[in-house]
């Protein structure tokens, strides 16, 4: 059954998804050509030598705009990835179809499951499609071998454990429970939102917000104890709040307690309009 | 016949509103019974709770001597009174949907039953007319074998010539060991297939009675026992 549910769940995802990861590859490629003729391309001929400002000025102009416009793409894409996790719960769990999924012989925990595991695989299709996407735009511009000639992952993970006091394991870590958490608060705060009789949107975006007030809180008081304790944790560590793996037990746990309370809440206290 | 449904001082607040008040009642199988009442008499109220839908405030409803959850979806059909099929769905994938989760689904007569009302089956549910999504919701629900079958509002979009088709198909397709709940407001309509009917207002039972037996002891049809008691007082 949960097979089944799964391929459902993709199915029914996955209709406009593909079309804008490839929209963002895409645009990688096209943003990097773009580049490659403002810093290579041949200046226009200027048979009686004045327009080498303005074709300057263009090109400053082409640079600017195309940059602007693959930003706004990569982050819409992050956004509508989300958008499209949130609608679809709150459709399929909480809204009309709720009445076909809620009668389906398998239970809750199940239903949950498969959306939080499609859910999952979008984002992490949303991340790879930026990357690729990224890399193109390097290297189609022709700058690129040079950028990643540059980065050097060692001294990246030092200066993290340095300044963050974050080691490799813990990052991975941290990504991957705050992804699973990020997207479970989402749930959560829709099933708490749902039990009211009335202004069910209302409520559920009050219990996000208080939700992020308290994740914050106990995040502050984190970062204190772990300041308090330690010596050598940089600023910016103090500032972020990431301290090792307190933070990362922490996302661990927020995102076992929003799946625990979406579940209970789908199992005892469904309130279907 | 044994007892299939069955609902214990079963009560279910919407706030500071009663949707249901203390709610007895016994429902045996190999019987068409007809849920009526008035608008917000909290039929739907107590076809979501059988389904799991909403959960009571207090007491308990049974089926088969279970509450519901996963075991009795297996053997329950609900045809709910909403639009809750993926409308981007063809009408043969919601069959395939169907078919790979409930193994009381028979295809076969879904595919029937589209061709014999006029439904085409590779369409999108979001290109029909509403009798047809309708018709289609109908289908699904009846295309299961199921023990029990709750229907809400199973005839109130469609036409009259479709109505007796609908009917006709419920009677034919139900099997004799079965429960058949019907909810409706149409009772002239459905009247002529009810063995039972449970009178419901304001949340509690009035009656829950067979059919012929309101006939014989009121000398009326339920329909027009239903016009009586709940006639609107109104002066003129």
């Amino acid at each position: 059954m949960f097979g089944k549910l799964l391929k459902y769940e993709l199915r029914s995802t996955s209709r406009f998804m593909w079309i804008l990861y490839c929209a963002v590859i895409c645009a990688g490629l096209i943003s990097g050509l773009t580049l490659r003729f403002v810093i290579f391309g041949n200046e226009a001929p200027q048979p009686d030598g004045s327009s080498i400002i303005s074709v300057e000025g263009f090109k400053a102009v082409l640079a600017t705009i195309s940059i602007s416009v693959y930003v706004l793409l990569i982050v819409a894409m992050e956004v509508l990835t989300i958008v499209m996790i949130v609608l679809r719960f709150w459709k399929n769990m909480l809204g009309g179809e709720g009445y076909l999924m809620h009668t389906l012989p398998v239970p809750s925990w199940m239903l949950v499951t498969s959306k939080t595991v499609i859910a999952i695989l979008w984002e992490l299709m949303a991340g790879i499609s930026a990357l690729i996407s990224g890399t193109l735009v390097l290297l189609t511009s022709g700058i690129g071998f040079e950028i990643l000639k540059e980065i050097n992952l060692r001294e990246m993970f030092a200066d993290l454990r340095e300044f963050m006091n974050i080691g490799p394991t813990q990052l991975v870590l941290l990504a991957v429970f705050a992804g699973i958490a990020g997207i479970l608060q989402f749930y959560f705060s829709m099933a708490l939102g749902n039990l009211a009789n009335k202004n069910k949107v209302l409520f559920s975006v009050l219990a996000y917000l208080g939700i992020n007030v308290a994740v914050s809180v106990i995040r502050g008081i984190i970062s204190f104890i772990g300041i308090s304790l330690s010596s050598h944790i940089g600023a910016t560590g103090m500032m972020v709040g990431i301290i090792g793996w307190p933070t990362v037990i922490l996302y661990l746990l927020m995102a076992v307690g929003f799946f625990f309370g979406t579940y209970l809440i789908m199992e005892n206290r469904l309130n279907l309009e | 016949m044994s007892v299939i449904f069955e609902c214990r001082k079963l009560t279910k607040q919407f706030g500071t509103v009663t949707a249901l008040n203390n709610v007895d009642l016994t429902l045996e199988t190999g019987r068409i019974v007809g849920l009526l009442g008035p608008n917000g008499s909290g039929k739907t109220t107590l076809l979501k709770l059988a389904n799991g839908l909403l959960k009571p405030t207090s007491g308990e409803i049974l089926i088969n001597g279970i509450k519901p959850g996963p075991v009795t979806k297996s053997f329950v059909s609900y045809l709910p009174d909403a639009n809750y099929l993926m409308d981007w769905m063809k009408v043969s994938t919601l069959v395939e949907f169907f078919r790979d989760f409930y193994r009381d689904f028979d295809a076969q007569r879904a595919f029937d039953l589209l061709a014999d009302l006029g439904v085409p089956a590779d369409a999108p549910l979001k290109t029909l007319s509403k009798g047809n999504k309708e018709k289609v919701q109908l289908i699904l629900a009846m295309s299961r074998r199921a023990y029990v079958y709750f229907l809400d509002e199973p005839i109130g979009g469609v036409d009259p010539a479709a109505r007796d088709y609908i009917l006709g198909t419920i009677l034919r397709n139900y099997s004799e060991n079965a429960l058949v709940l019907i909810s409706t407001h149409l009772i002239a309509d459905v009247e002529r297939v009810l063995d039972e009917a449970v009178l419901l207002n304001s949340g509690m039972v009035m009656d829950h009675r067979p059919v012929d037996d309101i006939r014989e002891t009121h000398g009326m049809s339920v329909d027009e026992y239903f016009r009586e008691v709940f006639r609107c007082s109104v002066n003129y």
